[in-house]
């Protein structure tokens, strides 16, 4: 665990997850900002601060995956774990596969989210 | 009084000559014509016109002094120019009578005769001279007489009598006064015919009868004539006429016995003793004759007038069996026919003088019944005993042509002294057979087809609380045929939760006139259920009287097979729900596993927070809560899914389609997303609510907008852009359309899109539309679909709204 205050951005378009995600983060000591959206985070000034990303998959504009190219584009290396609720490992391995450094399944432990986190701060 | 169109033919049908009698009667106030004989007014002209010859020739006699013209013969005496003026004048009253003349002319030449008469007589019975005999002029033929110029008091009297009778006779039109001018008139006549006789008989005076009896032979003639012609006219005006006067007996009494008197003194002035043999038989034997002759012709009258009653008799028995509708024939002891009217002759075919004198039985009895028949008559005749008589029959008769037809016949033995003879009265009820039997057949015909579709009907007189049911309600009812129906009866078979509908339909029924429709459940005996639908119609008869007529239906049948068609339809759509709901797994477990997430995080924070040092208590607390509404979050996606996807029965319902088709939304936006459509939700604000079956119609949504992200799956050159749209729709509908921007459907796929088991997609069965369809067909609303503009397809469905208030849309 490390204890340097990283930024932690979490989009989600769903509340519920922008609500819990950032205090379990938080828990955990790092610092978190939360977004609705993938444009939301784009248009913010986080961008450039941010250690970990945490993207949910299926959203509302662009998704998860097109907000992760559209970093590659940018040449942003935010190491990115995908969630989403959608339980299907063809879509984790295609995640993986991309680049991504975790993709968890919702809902998932708060150990796993802590490991993710901190292997993608390594 | 009978129309002359209407007269006996008996009385038209005389003699073409005969002359037209008018008269009106007072009693009547109807003009009468009635041909009568010529012969009496003949008589009065004719005597008439005798004395005016009579009168005139013996005034041309006086005044041209020609005694030949005066006394005919000339040891007679002479007639008397008062005599002849008389003569004269009377003559030419009765011809004005005979041929209507004006009155006053009658009057005035009567008037004359009675003034001369009577003044003469008056100068006989005073014994004075009032002038009146020398009027016309002195007598100069020389006469044994006190007064040779008075008119013998014999012809005075009788000219006085005839002249006041003509002054009379214009007014003599009822019998009474006929009466009387014939009475007059016998006098008249027989003191003429007396006073010939004498001259007949040879008496050398003929005035040896007694001074006052006097005449001279012209003026007996006269008067003689004078009587006949009053006679006849007497005769003519008699409104009998037809018969013979009822004076007439009379006159025939007075006639021969004043002859008998006049031949008696005729015989007395000729030499004889008043009581000699001679004229003793003349006078006796005349008075003897005298109401032998009157009593003869008095029974020549009654025999007359009795022969023309039953001639009337017979004319209208005549034409009542001439106009009687029905056959009427009359037979004899011996069975055969003694009258057959024209109705039985155009009933049989025969004609009448064919049948008469043959025997009933082998005319118009069948071969078959005739032995039955002559068995009857037989029996009657034998025995009395009756079995037909005064009775109304029907029986099968016989035509002429062998055709046998249905007939109603009534006996009577006609009540007649002798041997029994009967009249049948008989009716060809051929046509009231056939409505008889097209009226039974139509009834059988209406039974049966009632008996066939289960409908019984029924009336109700609300008032006297008459109900009245056909034989298929009693079985629809299962009562027994004919049990009196009231309505506690039939409460005691409605079903008890139905007996409130019942009463509401009496109610409702009573208050006012009304057409109603019912459906509602019996309990027969054994407890087995069953449905009726009921129609009634309610109206007044004339005298204001509510009643209806109704027309219920035993429609347990199509309940059952419907309840079981719902059954079926019910099994279909959850089977097509549980198929849908493989479709949305991955989107369901999106849902449920959001919330679990937010669970899981939210509890491993608390702890997080409770493990610090100090404790974080009061995030711990927010934590927690949080976890408490990801809970219910969960919770709430459950019971969605339940109410979507369990099996249960088809439910109605106030439904707001708004939120129903929120809770769709909710439940496949995962999929959506993940199918990388992109949803636009348009619900109306204010739409009315629907009533129907909430999950039915949810699924129609789903499957819908499954469809329409199925039909985007392969797009890639624009977006799948989803829009739901409700709407109001005209005539009081709500609409919901699901426009995509798929592939869309050929013109040939609109028509097969509903039909079941067609499908474009891999791994669909095809059967979503059509039970979609058939859904909301059962919520009387319409699913269809129409090619959009540009790329896609609309699906659309419309149902009415219901009856609860607006809901608006958040």
């Amino acid at each position: 665990m490390t204890t340097t205050r990283s930024l932690v951005s979490v989009v989600d378009d769903d509340e519920s997850v922008r609500e819990s995600l950032p205090d379990l983060l938080r828990e955990f000591g790092f610092a978190v900002r939360a977004f609705s959206s993938a444009e939301e985070f784009l248009g913010s000034d986080c961008v450039d601060q941010t250690k970990c990303l945490i993207l949910d998959i299926a959203m509302p504009g662009i998704t998860g995956p097109e907000l992760q190219q559209e970093l590659k584009q940018r040449r942003q290396k935010i190491p990115i774990i995908f969630i989403t609720a959608q339980r299907d490992e063809t879509i984790r391995a295609r995640m993986l596969g991309e680049g991504a450094t975790e993709c968890l399944f919702k809902p998932f432990s708060d150990t796993a989210l802590s490991a993710a986190v901190n292997a993608a701060l390594d | 009084m009978q129309d002359p169109g209407k007269l006996p033919r008996w009385i038209l049908n005389s003699d073409a000559s005969a002359m037209r009698f008018r008269a009106s009667r007072r009693d009547a106030g109807m003009p009468e014509t009635i041909r009568v004989r010529p012969w009496p007014k003949r008589l009065a002209v004719a005597s008439a016109v005798f004395m005016v010859a009579l009168g005139l020739t013996v005034l041309v006699g006086w005044f041209s002094h020609t005694p030949a013209l005066i006394q005919f013969v000339p040891q007679l005496p002479p007639m008397t120019r008062n005599a002849a003026a008389c003569s004269l004048l009377c003559g030419l009253a009765l011809l004005m009578v005979v041929f209507r003349c004006p009155r006053w002319l009658t009057v005035v030449c009567a008037g004359i005769v009675s003034a001369i008469s009577i003044l003469t007589i008056v100068e006989f019975v005073f014994g004075v001279n009032a002038g009146i005999d020398e009027l016309l002029g002195s007598p100069y033929i020389p006469i044994r007489v006190s007064s040779p110029a008075r008119m013998a008091p014999m012809a005075a009297t009788c000219f006085a009598l005839g002249s006041l009778g003509l002054l009379l006779a214009p007014r003599i039109l009822s019998k009474r006064y006929a009466l009387l001018l014939g009475l007059n008139a016998s006098i008249i006549a027989a003191a003429g015919i007396a006073t010939c006789m004498a001259f007949a008989l040879g008496s050398s005076d003929a005035f040896g009868w007694g001074q006052d009896t006097r005449a001279s032979l012209p003026a007996a003639v006269a008067l003689l004539a004078l009587g006949l012609g009053m006679l006849a006219l007497a005769w003519r005006l008699d409104p009998e006429q037809v018969g013979i006067p009822r004076w007439l007996p009379v006159s025939v009494v007075i006639v021969v016995a004043t002859s008998a008197v006049g031949v008696w003194q005729a015989l007395i002035a000729d030499g004889y003793k008043p009581f000699a043999v001679v004229p003793a038989v003349v006078l006796g034997g005349g008075w003897l004759m005298a109401p032998i002759f009157g009593l003869t012709i008095y029974q020549a009258q009654r025999a007359h007038s009795q022969a023309a009653a039953l001639r009337q008799s017979e004319a209208r028995k005549s034409a009542i069996l001439d106009s009687a509708i029905d056959c009427i024939m009359t037979i004899d002891h011996e069975g055969r026919i003694t009258e057959f009217n024209p109705a039985a002759e155009r009933t049989f075919g025969y004609r009448r003088h064919e049948v008469v004198g043959k025997e009933l039985a082998d005319v118009i009895i069948p071969p078959s019944l005739r032995e039955q028949h002559r068995r009857g008559l037989a029996r009657y005749l034998a025995t009395g005993e009756a079995r037909v008589l005064g009775k109304r029959l029907e029986m099968t008769a016989v035509r002429a042509d062998g055709s046998e037809f249905p007939v109603e016949l009534a006996i009577t033995r006609i009540p007649l002294d002798g041997p029994p003879s009967f009249t049948g009265y008989l009716r060809d009820i051929t046509k009231r057979k056939q409505s008889e039997e097209a009226l039974k057949r139509s009834e059988r015909f209406l039974a049966e087809a009632q008996r066939l579709s289960s409908i019984g009907s029924l009336s109700w007189r609300v008032a006297t609380n008459d109900i009245t049911w056909s034989e298929q309600l009693y079985r629809i009812f299962e009562f027994d045929q004919g049990v009196p129906v009231t309505l506690d009866l039939i409460s005691t078979r409605v079903h008890p939760e139905d007996i409130p509908l019942l009463n509401d339909m009496v109610d409702k029924a009573r208050s006012a006139v009304s057409d109603f429709e019912y459906e509602h459940r019996l309990v027969m005996p054994d407890q087995s259920v069953k449905y009726v639908h009921m129609v009634a119609h309610g109206s007044r008869d004339q005298e204001g009287r509510l009643e209806y007529i109704g027309a219920v239906q035993d429609v347990t049948d199509r309940r059952l097979s419907e309840e079981a068609l719902s059954e079926v339809r019910s099994e279909l759509a959850h089977m097509t729900r549980v198929m849908s709901l493989g479709t949305l797994t991955a989107s369901i477990a999106h849902e449920v596993n959001q919330p679990l997430s937010g669970i899981i995080t939210n509890a491993s924070t608390c702890l997080r927070m409770l493990d610090a040092e100090p404790p974080n208590v009061d995030g711990a607390r927010q934590t927690a809560q949080r976890t408490i509404r990801d809970g219910h979050r969960a919770s709430d996606v459950i019971t969605r899914l339940r109410a979507l996807f369990s099996k249960r029965d088809t439910t109605t319902e106030a439904i707001d389609l708004n939120e129903a088709i929120r809770e769709v939304i909710a439940l496949s936006r995962s999929e959506l997303q993940r199918s990388q459509v992109i949803s636009r939700v348009e619900l109306a604000d204010y739409l009315p609510t629907v009533t129907g079956d909430r999950v039915q119609l949810q699924q129609v949504v789903l499957n819908l907008l499954l469809n329409a992200t199925d039909a985007m799956r392969g797009i890639d050159d624009r977006p799948r852009q989803l829009i739901v749209r409700t709407e109001r729709d005209e005539g009081d509908q709500v609409r919901l359309s699901v426009q995509d921007a798929g592939v869309g459907f050929g013109p040939q796929g609109v028509d097969k899109l509903f039909e079941p088991f067609y499908t474009t997609k891999t791994g669909g069965m095809g059967i979503g539309l059509a039970v979609s369809r058939s859904i909301i067909e059962r919520h009387h609303g319409r699913l269809w679909a129409t090619p959009n503009d540009g790329p896609g397809a609309t699906f659309s469905f419309s149902i009415p709204r219901g009856r609860q208030t607006n809901t608006k849309a958040q």
